[in-house]
């Protein structure tokens, strides 16, 4: 059986409304994460409710102007990616920006290739944006230290730590215990943690 | 209705995942995807495909795109794929319960245009009703074997 092609593959302007369609998508979802109005983002913008309806329901004639205005008036960021998914021919269409932001959430929020390549070399990367309390939003663990990743009022912050045995501190029990710590407890809990077994271990020496 | 009328089949030119499918039922009274898909311009095909593809990409919003009726008294079932004011709907089903247990696949039944901010209950009686038609069952019975596949040649021998 022939492979039919992909339909973002029939002409240009198709391909461009994927894409404009999906950045759209991700508006709307902060718009329904936040409860945002139209109007509020309209003021924002300095435009009408109409206008602001009307350029969500046309993604097709998005410019990159009015992406990074409409991003912006919802505090987000745009990127333009380019990217090489060894699909020449288009036959699996694009990618949606989406599965690119979680790529990025869950290697913690790198901002630089430095942050990628730090993060990389840990042995282990664990996102904990589910298991634990809304104000941390990501930890990372490796063999021998943990960065958390939680938000204050006015920025993302990132705290790191160093511990000896992460396998011990994240199972099961101990993660429900963090459902409701406050960053400072869940850190706390590390420093706990660590002197525990440094205790433990040197107690083993003695005897 | 004759069993042999009614077909599944999947959605063309988007990109079917491995987890996660979309087709289309035709050939009975109320299955009518295919129209719908006819009436729709240019721009509104497209939204359908892009919504379609969310949903076979694993996205599970926003709610302006696309949602299920989980929790719905009639038709818990159903599932909805929207392109501006068109509305498509139809159910949620594992066709492959026993050799791909993670697959879900929305058999999309119909399409209006939009009723008004809640759906027509009279639509989700149609798409409860479709779900659990024997003919909706064969149809996609056709399309995906459910039959576990042994190994023919026997269990794995060690070279002497």
């Amino acid at each position: 059986m022939e492979a039919v092609a992909h339909w973002t593959q029939n002409t240009t302007a198709d391909f461009i409304y994927s894409i404009s369609s999906n950045f759209v998508a991700q508006i709307e979802t902060k718009i329904e994460e936040e409860g945002v109005s139209q109007n509020e983002i309209a003021s924002k913008m300095n435009k009408t409710s109409g206008r602001i309806s009307q350029v969500l329901n046309n993604p097709g004639n998005l410019s990159i102007r009015v992406m990074v205005e409409l991003a912006r008036a919802l505090g987000m960021k745009v990127s333009i990616v380019a990217y090489d998914d060894h699909d020449p021919n288009n036959d699996l269409g694009p990618i949606a920006p989406d599965v690119f932001v979680k790529c990025w959430e869950r290697a913690g929020y790198p901002a630089s290739l430095l942050d990628v390549e730090k993060l990389s070399s840990c042995s282990s990367l664990y996102a904990f944006n589910k298991m634990i309390m809304p104000t941390i939003t990501t930890a990372h663990i490796s063999r021998s230290f943990v960065d958390v990743y939680f938000n204050t009022s006015d920025k993302k912050c990132r705290q790191h730590g160093v511990y000896s045995d992460p396998a011990r501190i994240f199972d099961n029990s101990e993660l429900r215990w963090f459902q409701d710590a406050p960053v400072d407890s869940f850190l706390g809990r590390i420093i706990w943690h660590e002197q525990n077994l440094t205790t433990k271990a040197s107690q083993e020496k003695k005897a | 209705m004759s069993p042999s009328l009614v077909k599944f089949r999947l959605f063309g030119q988007v990109r079917q995942g491995k987890d996660r499918k979309v087709g289309i039922l035709t050939g009975a009274l109320g299955l009518n995807v295919t129209d719908g898909i006819t009436t729709l311009s240019v721009n509104q095909k497209r939204d359908l495909r892009v919504n379609l593809e969310r949903w076979l990409d694993g996205l599970n919003g926003p709610k302006s795109r696309f949602h299920n009726f989980e929790g719905d008294s009639i038709a818990p079932m159903a599932f909805v794929f929207k392109a501006q004011d068109h509305r498509f709907y139809g159910y949620r089903v594992n066709p492959l319960p026993k050799t791909a247990p993670s697959l879900q696949v929305i058999v999309l039944c119909s399409h209006a245009i939009k009723p008004g901010y809640e759906t027509d209950p009279a639509q989700k009686s149609f798409i409860k009703k479709m779900a659990e038609s024997p003919e909706s069952l064969f149809a996609l019975k056709s399309v995906f074997d459910d039959t576990p596949k042994h190994d023919t040649k026997g269990p794995l021998q060690w070279k002497q």
